[in-house]
């Protein structure tokens, strides 16, 4: 038996960098939000993951679109958190270590030139070792854009809990969504562990749980772990500028955080020899002079990874009231849930570019057509 | 006062070593850890800590308070309390 | 990669015990110490060519672990010592020389991992020259050298009579001993001690040593607060009550430059931890230890632990639990027949038996009470490698997460060099004291690799080359999954 003991107009499930985002907007908005999480702020993905903010890499090009959008908010955002999350948005770089590599990279990057955004480009040998010393000899270019960049996600996410609560968002950590209350089909509330809260909306932003929660109201999310492991130094003197696929130095600490794998194993949160190892040679090779730094900690993050690799932003069809936020790449897009969620519910419509992102693009009866890629999208600038 | 450490008398050590450290010769013996060198030559702190930069020594002595850092050429930071001194190291401090 | 039927972790009583005990059985082991010596921390080693002419009693210890090193130098046991131990993945352990990594298959494992001394936060302990009491004996035993002039030595309980019997011997100055238990306690606890012999007779002639060289000690007595500018100056102790709290006005200052602190022993579970083996708390054994059962095994099948990180009971009952361990390995692996197996574990269990007997009285002396988790104030540092304070923590406990995880993603607590060895024993005594919360209901970190830091050009260099196969460093198109 349970009793409500809270009412809000909305109730965000998961406060990571993407529900805190989310709760954030709305707060900002004048709604009145409870913020759950089984555990803490940070607890899952958004405490374990590589840190960057990363734009010119995703593929197909219109999700690098909405990252290049998601990234461009980032200042903003920061400067009303008044707290230091180490944001650095002065570029990144994929570096490439064979000419096979190079084509790959010249080859996205000609793809994603069909966005008039896309400011990235390759770079050759000279350009690299130029750019960012430190880098081995061996390097044969790399992609960059100035659009990339890098940040400490726990700082984030956490500075966004602190303005959350300023706010006057409720978080309750340390509680469990049990089930979802609907009533004539509609959202009317969300019973938890701790007791229920009355709400016409809910906001999935679960991350790896999400598809649990969604079962709870009879939707099957197709999105599957997906585990990423990454090492971190101890702290070393200012070498790397500029973060790059794989291998970042901090700015506050100077460590340097070195991935990452991509492991579907469930929820399998290990870290391997092998996925160790890798990730090591990997960074010495890349990068000579981390050699004798000494790795203090190894970890594994589960990014939630839809069947698609795109994100899931958007209202179920057949649950009016419950709301899906969920897709790997939280940190980069963590401003753009906030302010597109914040949209659909205060305004029903959003102008943010999420069309291809309709969480029940996988349905057999929806009509919401599944993206591949290859049609032709248009962008924010053509829309009506 | 600051105290310094002593060697005690009633030991017999090793051969003699040259320990380089920060530039500077230091007297040390074969089987000496590098703090024991370090500390026998006067210096009881020869680190900061990370934000506060306070000075920092040795702790627990059997490494794993980490504590005691110092650079050793060639082999990146690592624990003094840990690390045999061998002639001719040259270690740097305040890392 | 290499593979061995037994492996013991930790060269020290416990894994010296195992080992020799699996090689006696005609079994393949190999024994691990990621430091330069065998002995661990109880039978310390000089190094190789030194002597010294200590004292006859002092070099009992000394001659013991000799002799049993020696033992398992002539018993075929394969060492590998200057090895750490940084991973386990199922039957691998994966080990390290500082220049490459590899992994040791075992089909049975032993670990010995032993304990170190706990911290204790108060004013002004972070300050040079402020060290534990075994690091203070590490540097005299080990190292000939006297760590301070003015030396104060703070604890409780006997292990701390022995360290300063050791500097006194040695020529050191002790101010003064600060023992935080009261006379009548400590007197009871040694009448009951008598029938048993050897350690009585030990704590004795520890105190003969202490009283002629004139040393005081103060029972009921913590310090409170060290003082000093870059490096210890003097130290404020205070009187305190039975639950050591300090009772006002019964201040006194000691004019000293070094402050050993010796309060008893934490377990080293990293590595049983990482391998899954289920904990329990038990506060008189020194907190979260290794659950095991009568047999020395852990809740993880073919792994065994023995000695001090299955809880504090000492060097005698670490050898013990040692050879148990061994001889319980061999009986798994099915080569000890059954009149042996049965005699022996006969001798070893009445051997244990007798070991144990002083232990509820060292453990109702070594007993810690609540007025030594609250000498820490507002901003006492707590978290040593990231400098993180007392009220940081609290505050973090108290708002979000009363667990090392919570408190570590707000504070950073726990994210240095030392991966929360130091402040992790601190953080769940302290929170427990500020919320009222007990102590076991302070849920732990996730155990991570790698046990102890290694470069990254070793982790970078597996000697196993099976694993090159597996580095083939696929690029996908980012969202795809692998096949699509």
């Amino acid at each position: 038996m349970t009793r409500t003991v809270l009412e809000a107009e909305v109730v965000v499930i998961g406060a990571g960098a993407v529900g805190n985002s989310i709760a954030y907007h709305l707060a900002k908005r004048g709604k009145s939000v409870v913020l759950i999480d089984r555990r803490a702020p940070a607890a899952e993905a958004s405490g374990a993951n590589f840190g960057l903010v990363w734009v010119h890499s995703k593929e197909p090009w219109y999700y690098m679109e909405l990252s290049l959008i998601s990234a461009r908010m980032y200042p903003s955002l920061v400067a009303e958190l008044d707290e230091d999350v180490e944001l650095r948005q002065e570029g990144g770089l994929v570096l490439c270590m064979n000419e096979e590599e190079f084509k790959r990279g010249e080859a996205m990057i000609s793809r994603q030139r069909r966005s008039s955004l896309f400011r990235g480009r390759m770079l050759s040998r000279e350009e690299v070792l130029d750019l960012q010393p430190g880098v081995s000899d061996d390097v044969v270019g790399a992609s960059w854009s100035p659009d990339d960049g890098d940040l400490n996600p726990i700082a984030y996410t956490l500075a966004l809990a602190r303005a959350c609560e300023r706010r006057g968002v409720r978080i309750l950590p340390q509680t469990t969504v049990t089930g979802i209350q609907l009533s004539d089909g509609r959202v009317c509330g969300v019973l938890t562990d701790q007791g229920s809260i009355a709400t016409p909306v809910v906001v999935n932003a679960a991350g790896v749980q999400a598809p649990r929660i969604a079962e709870m109201v009879g939707h099957t999310l197709p999105v599957e772990p997906c585990r990423g492991q990454e090492l971190i130094t101890e702290p070393a003197p200012r070498l790397l500028r500029y973060p790059m696929s794989g291998i970042r130095q901090t700015k506050k600490t100077g460590q340097f955080i070195l991935g990452f794998t991509e492991e579907w194993v469930g929820l399998d949160k290990r870290t391997t020899f092998a996925g160790m190892t890798k990730i090591a040679a990997n960074a010495v090779r890349k990068v000579p002079s981390v050699r004798n730094l000494r790795v203090i900690r190894a970890w594994a993050g589960l990014r939630p990874m839809p069947k698609d690799g795109l994100p899931l932003i958007g209202e179920l069809q057949e649950v009016p009231g419950f709301y899906v936020a969920v897709g790997h790449s939280g940190i980069t897009l963590s401003p753009l849930y906030g302010r597109a969620l914040s949209d659909l519910i205060c305004d029903g419509r959003t102008a943010l570019p999420i069309e291809p992102y309709h969480p029940c693009r996988f349905d057999a009866e929806s009509s919401v057509p599944v993206q591949t890629g290859e049609e032709t999208v248009p962008t924010g600038e053509e829309r009506r | 006062m600051k105290g310094v450490p002593v060697r005690i008398e009633s030991y017999r050590r090793g051969p003699a070593l040259r320990v380089i450290l920060d530039g500077v010769e230091l007297l040390g013996f074969e089987g000496e850890y590098l703090s024991t060198v370090l500390m026998a030559n006067g210096k009881m702190a020869w680190r900061r800590s990370l934000i506060r930069g306070e000075r920092r020594g040795l702790f627990c002595g059997i490494g794993i308070c980490f504590e005691c850092l110092v650079q050793v050429e060639g082999r990146g930071i690592v624990r003094a309390c840990q690390v045999r001194a061998f002639d001719g190291m040259r270690v740097r401090t305040d890392v | 990669m290499s593979g061995t039927q037994v492996v013991v972790v930790g060269g020290g009583p416990a894994g010296l015990g195992a080992a020799l005990e699996a090689a006696r059985a005609g079994l393949e082991v190999t024994l691990i110490d990621e430091r330069p010596s065998l002995g661990g921390q109880y039978y310390k080693q000089i190094p190789p060519g030194w002597s010294s002419t200590r004292s006859g009693w002092l070099d009992r210890q000394y001659a013991e672990g000799n002799k049993l090193i020696a033992e398992v130098l002539r018993s075929g046991v394969k060492i590998l010592t200057d090895t750490l131990v940084w991973n386990i993945e199922d039957h691998n352990l994966a080990v390290t020389d500082e220049s490459t990594v590899w992994q040791i298959r075992f089909d049975k494992l032993i670990l010995a991992t032993g304990a170190w001394e706990l911290p204790v936060a108060l004013p002004g302990w972070t300050l040079p020259g402020v060290m534990t009491g075994g690091a203070a004996q590490a540097l005299v035993v080990g190292q000939g050298l006297l760590p301070g002039r003015r030396i104060l030595l703070a604890g409780n309980g006997p292990f701390q009579l022995r360290v300063a019997a050791q500097l006194v011997e040695a020529g050191a100055k002790v101010i003064a001993i600060l023992d935080a238990g009261d006379l009548i306690t400590t007197i009871r606890a040694a009448l009951r001690m008598v029938p048993q012999g050897g350690l009585i007779w030990e704590a004795l002639r520890y105190l003969r040593t202490i009283w002629k060289a004139g040393v005081r000690i103060y029972r009921m007595h913590l310090p409170i607060r060290i003082l000093g500018d870059g490096h210890v100056e003097g130290v404020v102790a205070s009187r305190v009550d039975s639950q050591w709290r300090p009772v006002p006005g019964r201040e006194i200052s000691f004019d000293v430059d070094t402050v050993c602190l010796t309060y008893g022993f934490v377990p080293s579970v990293e590595l049983a931890r990482l391998a899954g083996c289920r904990m329990e708390y038990r506060p008189e054994a020194g907190g979260w230890v290794t659950w095991h059962d009568a047999d020395q095994g852990t809740s993880v099948p073919d792994i065994f632990v023995a000695g001090e990180a299955g809880g504090i009971e000492g060097a005698r009952v670490a050898l013990l639990e040692g050879r148990l361990a061994g001889l319980e390995a061999a009986r798994q692996l099915g080569v000890t027949n059954r009149v042996e197996y049965e005699e022996r574990r006969r001798e070893i269990d009445w051997a244990l038996i007798r070991a144990r007997r002083p232990l509820p009285v060292l453990r109702d002396l070594m007993r810690l009470r609540p007025g030594l988790f609250e000498l820490a104030m507002e901003d006492t540092l707590v978290c040593r490698c990231e400098d993180v304070s007392w009220r940081d923590i609290i505050a973090a406990a108290r708002r979000w997460d009363p667990g090392l995880r919570g408190v570590k993603l707000w504070t950073r607590a726990g994210m240095g060099r030392c991966q929360g060895r130091i402040c992790g024993y601190l953080i769940p005594r302290l929170i427990s004291c500020a919320l009222g919360v007990p102590v076991e209901t302070i849920s732990l970190d996730t155990p991570r690799p790698p046990v102890k830091p290694l470069p990254l050009l070793a982790m970078a260099s597996p000697k196993d080359t099976e694993l090159s196969s597996i580095w083939a460093w696929h690029e996908r198109r980012p969202g795809r999954r692998e096949g699509q």
